[in-house]
């Protein structure tokens, strides 16, 4: 690219091990995110997890309407309430961060009043959002609007709201299934921003929680007419997302299922794709896969956010699972890019895609985000957050930081393969010995 | 990645896919492999879809270069005779689209010719290679550098229909309006036709057979129809659809519309109506002939050789047989005076019809358009013959492939003379056949090379003798004469005609080839040059004896042998003249390499042309002595003057000039500069052609006389020297007559002078009975520029000629008149006059009787 500038707007998927983090940089001072997971081993020698909350709280904006100084997140969205995709909630809470809004499923609500088991960082999340459920009805009942870091979005719908405070909340703080989400803490961006609520469904409301996760699909446009569309959807697993796909068709909605990128369920489980069939057992359900592919772009790409994928899947493996990967990579043309493995697995990298004109998401090189983060860092906004996120380093990059950064999607690593491929520089590497003795 | 492995893969594919897995095995990355399909359902049957993506970030791109993501997907089909066969890249997104080497979106098109870009032992290693070349020169816009071939899109589609040649540049649309009329069609064969001209809508068509042939120029008899075309504003990006539902759908969006499309098909049904009689509308079996168009031209702008130029018209035609016949039977006789919609509202019906059951079928259409083709031999020598009139003189071992060689290069017109048949041992190396015996050579290859290229290049056969067959000739309508008849009579014909006809001839190229077909030489007489070829031969013999080198004394031997050839080859029994062994091989290769030294020569600028011959050998065996390669000789352009005698031309060679001027400049240091200067010229007389040729001057013997009046040539060392040169020379260069000087006074004989050419002539021993007399001179400018600058004094020439039987020597050879205190010189190197009185008697010279 000549393009001397990295655009404003992308999404960025961190490496965080199997789990989900997820950075929509929205352009002036907003971010939208999506899930965290931010665990202790990121703050360990040779980590090759990334420490979210610090870069967040380095490199958010710090907006002048807020005091110029305070790291402004404009919203967290949480999918659902595992520790995979809230882990450090609380340590965000106490990182001085401003969180504008929150985006929550009555899921939550569900769990407590059934007893289930929820990790501590789940049970502040819940304890922020009722006491902002609690704020904004107390603004209200003094006829003000509820102040950014107070306020809340309840996304889906849950039979037992009646049981709980947050039923209380007007209309406008909830969104269906079926409705598109154009505000972001306040903020009216509907000539660039679309978030259609998919999931989860009514139906599903007392369903394992995995099925009752928050499925997004975000669509950025930029001024020349391109959009890039991103499908978020959890940990959901083949049953909630048939049903995504099918009531979409059933209601002409399928622009809302058609992506450039998805997130892979589960981070790359096969309980997309494979599930128990009549006779009781797992099969691979290839109207699932269909489906993807017709709804996918031609350029469509797959993210893994998950640890390395390991050799061969075994019974009993966590996901990443080969066989979701290989699923995937059948209905696309690209690869499908795992947050552990990029560029490097010794030395991942936040993958960042900015949102280009003409060509939509589009992966950023870490060797040009490198290159260029000098230059961009000084742009500020957004163009500044994503060059910053992209060149985030972790303990383990010290070992190689004055190595040549690692860049496979260079032009010159592409003829290099050609070349070692072909043998063109092979010599001996070693001295070896040759005799009848 | 992930294969599914169903049905087998062939070896080759195999080979594929591991070269394409130790690439995409780097450590480094670059190339990344996502999936392989070996039964892919949207590929040709027996192809392997591998999916890989590229690494092409860093790649710089220019203003105007592709947009290419960092990382590039692209889907590759592996062919089941792989590495024989080239994988095809295929692109699932049309980014691409409209983008130079993007074949219909999504296939950008990586080797513009395999058999020599694609190397099968390089595999998929190259294959990838080229791929990342594609994409470096796709991001710095330069797919489409200035002068690349056009690389036009296809419309697949079932090619079993027929064929179209496009041979006249098409029309484009202007103004954001689509052209909208009819191609003209010649009928070649059942199978093809050729688009000979496009005539827009709104304009008149021609309104008979007659001016339809006339306008495309063509012969009478030739059978010509329209077919409606219609072209496009807007650059096309889509695939052409496969009903012509969806066609005419896509075509609406450059604003020409369904109606549009049937009115002009009914138009042009009409019009091809019209153009026969009744009877003509009936073929010979009964059968209605065809009336309706059974094509659609259908033109898209697309990109030019140019690159950057304007777009060209990019053509597809539409077969559309089912339309035509019920177009024919139903419709025709409705289309009388209509406006085109009022038209097309009477065929909707039928077209709606028809719209919704028929698919699109593409015929084969070949480009021959020259806005769109580049000629395989551009850039070649013989480019210079595109366009040209050319004369062949002989049809036979070198006049053949000659003409051949001229008609393939796009020669506009070509004559060529003969008037030999073709005899049963011709064949073996002259292009006849066997049902060619007894035919006129000129017939038969006329008729031969007619079919090269019928609408661009005439061959015109005369069968005559050409000596007589010349003057009916135009001969200055031609560019270029090629004289291949090896003829010394033609040649001195030629060369006659060529001096004494004031008008500049055209360029004259005179062709033979050695006794035993292993040498060729041309002699090339370029127009403006003063020799023709018998004058550049005669130059080229001279020069190729007298080469210290004997660099070319094998071509002295073949050519210009001092004893006839005894040895002289009789094909056949009886009375034939005699010629030359030699094979198909040996004839063509040397013609080719004649024709190409030739063509090279006359591309030079008009300005560095000169009269040249170019020497040529075959190759020998691999364990012989090789000879020596190609060989130019060149010479300028003599200075000529005309004898007042004869008339004949005096061909004053730059060499002889220069002695006589090296003299006169050297007696003007050491005599004075008005003491007269002489000498000997050498040459020869040629009545036939009535040409003399001086090609060297001598200085003044020893024992010559000079003063400022007088100049008095001696006879020391005359005789032998004449003998040397005429030895060296091979007879080629004699005594042809005297040279002397008039310093700073008019170049006119003098009575001395006069009074000399008589002596001069007297038959007293060896002297000769015509003598050439030179005399240089000219007022003092003009002298002292000669001696200056070498420009050209004042000249006179008169061929002396024996006119008595004188037996008796002339009294005295003292001048009348001669001065008492006049200072002499005598010839030679002297430096020093010769003061005291005595005039030395002339003196013979002690060899000049052995």
């Amino acid at each position: 690219m000549v393009e001397t500038e990295l655009p404003e707007r992308g999404v960025v998927f961190w490496p965080v091990g199997t789990g989900d983090s997820t950075t929509i940089v929205l352009g002036g001072d907003l971010v939208l995110q999506v899930d965290l997971r931010d665990m202790k081993a990121a703050d360990e020698k040779g980590a090759v997890v990334a420490a979210v909350i610090d870069r967040l709280a380095d490199t958010l904006p710090r907006p002048n309407w807020l005091d110029g100084k305070t790291p402004y997140l404009a919203v967290f969205a949480l999918t659902h309430a595992d520790l995979d995709h809230c882990c450090g909630f609380g340590d965000l809470l106490d990182s001085g961060i401003l969180i504008g809004e929150i985006w929550a499923t009555p899921r939550l609500w569900r769990e407590i009043s059934e007893d289930t088991t929820m990790c501590e960082d789940a049970q502040l999340f819940q304890d922020e959002v009722e006491r902002r459920v609690a704020a904004t009805l107390e603004a209200l009942e003094n006829g003000e609007e509820p102040a950014s870091g107070d306020r809340v979005r309840i996304i889906g719908y849950d039979d037992d709201r009646d049981q709980h405070s947050y039923s209380e909340l007007p209309d406008e703080y909830f969104t269906f299934p079926g409705k598109t989400i154009t505000m972001i803490d306040g903020n009216d961006l509907s000539e660039t921003f679309e978030a259609f609520v998919h999931a989860p469904f009514k139906g599903d409301c007392a369903g394992e929680r995995n099925e009752t996760s928050l499925a997004l699909q975000i669509r950025m446009h930029t001024g020349d007419g391109t959009t890039g569309r991103l499908l978020l959807l959890g940990d959901l697993a083949y049953p909630t997302i048939k049903k995504i796909f099918d009531n979409s068709e059933y209601f002409s909605n399928t622009d809302r299922v058609e992506w450039d990128l998805l997130l892979s369920p589960h981070h790359c489980s096969k309980k997309v794709m494979y599930a128990k069939g009549e006779d009781g057992e797992e099969e691979r359900k290839q109207d699932i896969l269909d489906q993807f592919e017709i709804y996918a772009s031609p350029d469509a790409r797959v993210i893994a956010s998950s640890r390395p994928f390991r050799d061969q899947d075994e019974k009993g493996h966590n996901p990443p699972h080969l066989l979701a990967r290989d699923a995937y990579e059948e209905i696309t043309v690209l690869p499908v890019l795992c947050t552990g493995e990029y560029p490097t697995q010794d030395e991942p990298r936040p993958v960042v895609f900015a949102l280009e004109p003409f060509l939509g998401f589009e992966l950023v090189d870490v060797a040009e985000l490198e290159s260029k983060s000098l230059v961009m860092k000084a742009a500020g906004g957004g163009r500044r957050m994503l060059a910053a996120l992209g060149t985030t380093r972790f303990p383990a990059a010290a070992f190689t930081a004055t190595a040549a950064l690692p860049s496979p999607r260079a032009a010159a690593a592409a003829r290099s393969a050609v070349e070692q491929a072909r043998g063109d520089k092979a010599a001996p590497a070693t001295p070896l010995g040759f005799g009848d003795a | 990645m992930s294969d599914r492995t169903t049905t087998a893969v062939t070896a080759g594919q195999q080979l594929a896919l591991d070269q394409l897995r130790q690439i995409t095995g780097s450590a480094r990355g670059g190339v990344f492999l996502a999936h392989v399909d070996t039964a892919p359902a949207k590929a040709p049957t027996g192809f392997v879809e591998a999916r890989i993506s590229v690494g092409c970030a860093g790649l710089s791109r220019a203003e105007g270069g592709l947009r290419l993501r960092s990382e590039e997907p692209v889907t590759l089909y592996i062919p089941p005779d792989f590495p024989f066969e080239v994988p095809l890249v295929y692109t699932r997104h049309s980014r691409f689209a409209g983008a130079p080497h993007v074949v219909w979106a999504h296939f950008p098109c990586l080797y513009r010719s395999t058999a020599t870009e694609w190397d099968p032992a390089d595999g998929m290693y190259g294959f990838i290679t080229r791929l990342l070349d594609w994409f470096r020169a796709a991001a710095a816009g330069e797919l489409d550098a200035p002068g690349e071939p056009l690389h036009p899109p296809h419309a697949v589609g079932d090619y079993a229909d027929g064929l179209l040649v496009v041979r006249r540049d098409a029309p484009a649309a202007e103004d954001d309006e689509p052209w909208l009329g009819a191609a003209l069609l010649h009928r070649i064969s059942d199978e093809r036709s050729d688009v000979v001209g496009w005539l827009p809508f709104g304009q008149p068509w021609p309104p008979t057979l007659a001016d339809a042939r006339a306008a495309a120029q063509l012969p009478n008899g030739a059978e010509v129809f329209l077919a409606p075309a219609v072209i496009t504003a807007d650059h096309l990006t889509f695939e052409y659809p496969d009903t012509a539902r969806a066609l005419i759908t896509a075509l609406a969006r450059g604003r020409i519309t369904a109606r549009m499309v049937l009115g002009l098909v009914g138009v042009a049904a009409d019009h091809n109506r019209r153009l026969r009689t009744a009877a003509e509308q009936t073929g010979p079996d009964g059968t209605p002939h065809p009336l309706a168009p059974v094509h659609l031209l259908l033109g898209t702008p697309s990109r030019g050789t140019s690159g950057h130029g304007p777009r060209r018209t990019h053509l597809v035609a539409w077969h559309l047989p089912d339309f035509a016949d019920k177009l024919t039977r139903r419709a025709v006789t409705a289309y009388v005076d209509r406006q085109l919609p009022e038209l097309g509202d009477e065929i909707m019906q039928i077209g709606e019809e028809w719209l919704d059951t028929l698919t699109t079928r593409w015929i084969r259409l070949y480009e021959a358009r020259p806005e769109v083709t580049v000629r395989r031999d551009h850039h070649t020598p013989a480019a210079w013959l595109h366009g040209k009139r050319i004369l062949v003189l002989g049809a036979g071992a070198l006049g053949a492939p000659a003409a051949d060689i001229c008609a393939r290069a796009g020669a506009a017109h070509l004559t060529v003379v003969d008037q030999s048949l073709v005899h049963p041992g011709i064949p073996a190396r002259q292009p006849y056949a066997d049902a060619d015996i007894g035919y006129p050579k000129a017939d038969v290859l006329a008729a031969r090379l007619n079919q090269i290229a019928p609408h661009a290049t005439r061959i015109e056969p005369v069968v005559a003798d050409i000596t007589r067959g010349l003057p009916a000739l135009d001969v200055h309508s031609f560019d270029l004469i090629l004289d291949c008849t090896a003829n010394r009579v033609v040649r001195a014909f030629l060369e006659r005609a060529r001096r004494t006809d004031p008008t500049h001839w055209p360029h004259l190229a005179t062709v033979m080839i050695g006794h035993q077909a292993t040498r060729g030489i041309a002699a090339l007489s370029p127009h403006g040059a003063t020799g023709g070829g018998a004058d550049v031969l005669r130059r080229t013999a001279l020069t190729a004896r007298t080469d210290p080198t004997g660099a070319l004394a094998d071509m002295v031997e073949d050519f210009f042998p001092t004893e006839p050839r005894t040895e002289l080859f009789q094909p056949e029994p009886g009375c034939s003249d005699a010629t030359f062994t030699g094979s198909a091989a040996d004839v063509t290769a040397l013609a080719g390499q004649l024709m190409t030294g030739i063509l090279h020569a006359l591309n030079t600028p008009a300005d560095q042309h000169t009269m040249a011959a170019l020497t040529v050998r075959t190759p020998s065996g691999p364990t012989d002595p090789q000879p020596a390669g190609p060989r130019w000789l060149t010479w300028p352009n003599d200075t000529i003057i005309t004898d007042d005698a004869t008339g004949y031309d005096v061909r004053i060679a730059p060499a002889a000039l220069a002695e006589m001027r090296a003299e006169a400049r050297r007696g003007a240091r050491v005599r004075g500069p008005r003491v007269e200067t002489g000498g000997m010229l050498l040459g020869a007389i040629d009545d036939s052609t009535g040409i003399i040729y001086v090609d060297e001057a001598t200085g003044p013997p020893p024992d010559s006389l000079l003063a400022e009046t007088y100049f008095q040539h001696g006879l020391d060392g005359v005789p032998r020297h004449l003998a040397a040169r005429r030895t060296a020379t091979g007879n080629t260069s004699r005594f042809l007559g005297l040279w002397h000087t008039h310093p700073h006074s008019p170049a006119q004989p003098s009575a001395t002078d006069r009074t000399a050419m008589e002596l001069l002539t007297l038959p007293l021993d060896d002297a000769p009975a015509r003598a050439l007399v030179l005399i240089a001179g000219g007022p003092q400018p003009v002298w002292q520029k000669w001696l200056a600058t070498g420009d050209g004094p004042d000249l006179y020439a008169r061929l002396a000629a024996r006119t008595t039987a004188a037996t008796t020597p002339p009294a005295t050879t003292v001048p009348p008149g001669r001065p008492r205190s006049a200072l002499w010189w005598p010839g030679g190197y002297a430096t020093r006059p010769t003061t005291d009185n005595p005039l030395p008697a002339p003196r013979r010279s002690d060899d000049a009787r052995p």
